[in-house]
């Protein structure tokens, strides 16, 4: 027999059983879609919540500090020699200092991060109103917003433009004089953004302000590798110089195992209802084949062999397997973008950033696929060998 | 007629046939060294009480029987000396077979099930389609083309069958019981059609009945008893029938 042939008469006998093997394709529908459903929504979380930890571009982002400040400086020598590094694309330094903010009658203790422009470049921010400042020399700030309620300010609005006095004591380790004192210094600055933190009051003044105070050492540095893979080489470069450097990297990979874990139980989970849903499959493929024994027979008296009727049963189960499993991706990808636009319409009326909750990637998709065949494959093995090996003129014998 | 074909080798012919079956412990004996030969053009009428192994002689002839021991050829060629497969291929083209139910296809119509033959010899479907529909005119079917095999008369039915029978156009003819559920009009019109096949197309025909109004059409005509052959007359075409004498 040929193959198109048998397909056409597999697929007119599941049609013949419309409601039975409607049932049964549903079954592996369900089976399979709801599968692809859990994953996805696995891959979801993942997703968000590694984006929440870092976007592509952070991953590629060392923080160096020094372990022992008082014996090795993060200095400009110090800066130079990490841009020398081999993959280093861009090193901007910091300086973090605790301070006042003054503003009217009211003051609020702060820490005052000296920080560049090329600095808030490779840093994550909310910057939730106003701008950066306009260049690293010009005397305005950014603060948070629990410092400026802190500071009597209701409206963050009205705080942009509002002139402040930032007071710093600069630790001794930061400066170039060998004394060991720490110097106070007063400067009146501009807020031209509002930073969200409402927990944390702090400031953003640019480095060179801080610099022009005297400081020579800084607090830290980012250190950004052109590509991820030299992240780690970089890293230990800057380790064996006595540094401490850490990227995200290391939290990613964790954050990773544990959504592996949170995949592989909701797989489980799914394959649970895909076993059920094949054990129907083999129950209708069974009550097909011992209805059918007659029609084996006639096949066979009319020149059919073995092997003509192991490959109808045999399609059948494909067929099912193939459709069932195409709707199931249908219902996971159908469910799953309503449950993505229903996010969205949630989120922008609650003016929150949209979040992708289902994201199945392709191969999942095609891992699912070529799997349901498999099993459809194989949950057809025994009831075609059955109807392979049926004697058909047992299966004729008149009553 | 019979004194010329004698010449030439039979198309059937078993030679000490024998055939047991295993009930429990105990051995059946169906068939009992059964010598037979059916020349071509024949057609043949197994008759006797039900239970002395007709059917089991069809359907060795047809190939779905492993005679104990024994010989069965058909055209020459040795039928259990084929593998499964190959013997399944040969039936396929040689041999057409009639019983006493149909056993459609369930889920084809009449002229896909009348197509299947063709199609398990792995015809294309649209010259598979094309013929049954030739097979089905010539048998003044065509109009139930598409109707259902199972919502057609007892006499429709068998008529369908025969034709399914023939689409692979096979000199030999088996026929088990075929008029065995039909009225006796129908069953009539069945014989004529089968003798009109064996008259005008010359095919082979090995029926088995019950019924002695039949035993007419018969140009040979097979009692059996017990697992045996007690009786073989032959005739020509309308003359006496005489025992045969080997």
């Amino acid at each position: 027999m040929k193959t198109k042939y048998i397909i056409k008469l597999a697929l007119k006998n599941l049609e013949f059983h419309k409601l039975r093997s409607l049932l049964t394709l549903e079954a592996v529908a369900v089976g399979v879609g709801f599968t692809v459903f859990l994953i996805s929504i696995g891959y979801g979380l993942q997703m968000i919540s590694i984006g929440k930890i870092a976007d592509l571009n952070s991953s590629r982002i060392l923080d160096v500090t020094s372990t022992k400040p008082q014996e090795v400086k993060i200095n400009d020598d110090a800066i130079k020699e990490f841009k020398s590094l081999g993959g280093v694309s861009q090193v901007a330094p910091q300086v973090s200092i605790g301070g006042k903010i003054k503003y009217k009658t009211s003051e609020v203790d702060s820490v005052v991060y000296g920080k560049n422009l090329d600095f808030l470049d490779l840093e994550d921010m909310n910057l939730e109103r106003g701008r950066l400042y306009s260049s690293d020399q010009a005397k305005e700030i950014l603060v948070t917003t629990s410092a400026l309620k802190m500071l009597g300010f209701k409206d963050y609005n009205k705080s942009l433009g509002k002139t402040v006095t930032i007071e710093t004591v600069i630790p001794a380790q930061l400066l170039s004089s060998k004394s060991d004192k720490s110097v106070e210094k007063k400067q009146k600055c501009k807020i031209v953004g509002v930073l969200r933190d409402e927990k944390v009051p702090y400031v953003y003044v640019s480095l060179n302000l801080i610099k022009a105070q005297g400081v020579v050492s800084y607090s830290g540095a980012k250190v950004k590798v052109k590509e991820s893979d030299r992240v780690e080489i970089v890293r230990k470069q800057i380790q064996n110089m006595d540094y401490k450097a850490e990227s995200n990297q290391q939290t990613i990979e964790q954050a990773n195992q544990i959504f592996s874990i949170l995949k592989s139980i909701l797989l489980g989970v799914g394959l649970i209802a895909i076993f059920v849903a094949y054990l129907g499959m083999f129950n209708t493929l069974t009550i097909s084949l011992l209805e059918r024994g007659r029609e084996i027979g006639i096949m066979k008296a009319l020149g059919a062999n073995s092997k003509d009727i192991q490959r109808l049963f045999l399609a059948e189960a494909l067929c099912l397997g193939l459709i069932g499993c195409f709707e199931g991706l249908t219902l996971a990808l159908a469910g799953g973008g309503l449950i993505n636009l229903a996010i969205e319409i949630m989120a922008k009326s609650t003016g929150n950033l949209p979040v992708k909750l289902f994201y199945a990637p392709i191969l999942v998709l095609f891992i699912s696929f070529v799997f349901a065949l498999m099993v459809s494959f194989f949950t057809g093995v025994y009831p075609a060998r059955r109807a392979a090996n049926t004697n058909p003129l047992d299966a004729l014998r008149y009553e | 007629m019979a004194q010329a074909e004698q010449k030439k080798s039979p198309i059937i012919e078993t030679v000490d046939l024998n055939k047991e079956f295993h009930i429990g412990d105990r051995m059946l004996p169906v068939l009992r060294g059964i010598d037979l030969e059916i020349y071509d053009g024949m057609f043949a009428i197994v008759y006797g009480p039900s239970g002395c192994g007709k059917s089991t002689l069809l359907h060795t002839i047809l190939g779905l029987e492993q005679p104990t021991t024994g010989i069965v050829r058909v055209d020459g060629i040795e039928l259990f000396k084929m593998g499964e497969n190959e013997r399944a291929n040969f039936r396929g083209k040689r041999i057409g077979m009639v019983f006493q139910q149909a056993n459609w296809i369930k889920s084809l119509n009449v002229v896909d099930n009348v197509a299947l033959p063709l199609n398990i010899a792995g015809w294309t479907e649209e010259k598979a389609k094309k013929k049954a529909i030739n097979v089905l005119q010539l048998f003044g079917l065509k109009r139930l083309a598409e109707r259902q095999p199972g919502e057609l008369s007892g006499g429709e039915q068998q008529r369908i069958n025969l034709a399914r029978a023939l689409t692979t156009d096979p000199q030999i003819i088996l026929a088990d019981e075929p008029t065995g559920n039909l009225d006796k009009k129908a069953g009539l019109e069945l014989m004529t059609l089968l003798k009109s096949l064996n008259e005008k197309s010359n095919k082979t025909i090995v029926l088995v009945t019950h019924n002695p109004e039949y035993y007419r059409y018969a140009s040979q005509l097979l009692q059996m008893e017990d697992g045996q052959i007690i009786g073989n007359l032959l005739r020509d075409r309308q003359s006496e029938f005489k025992p045969v004498t080997v």
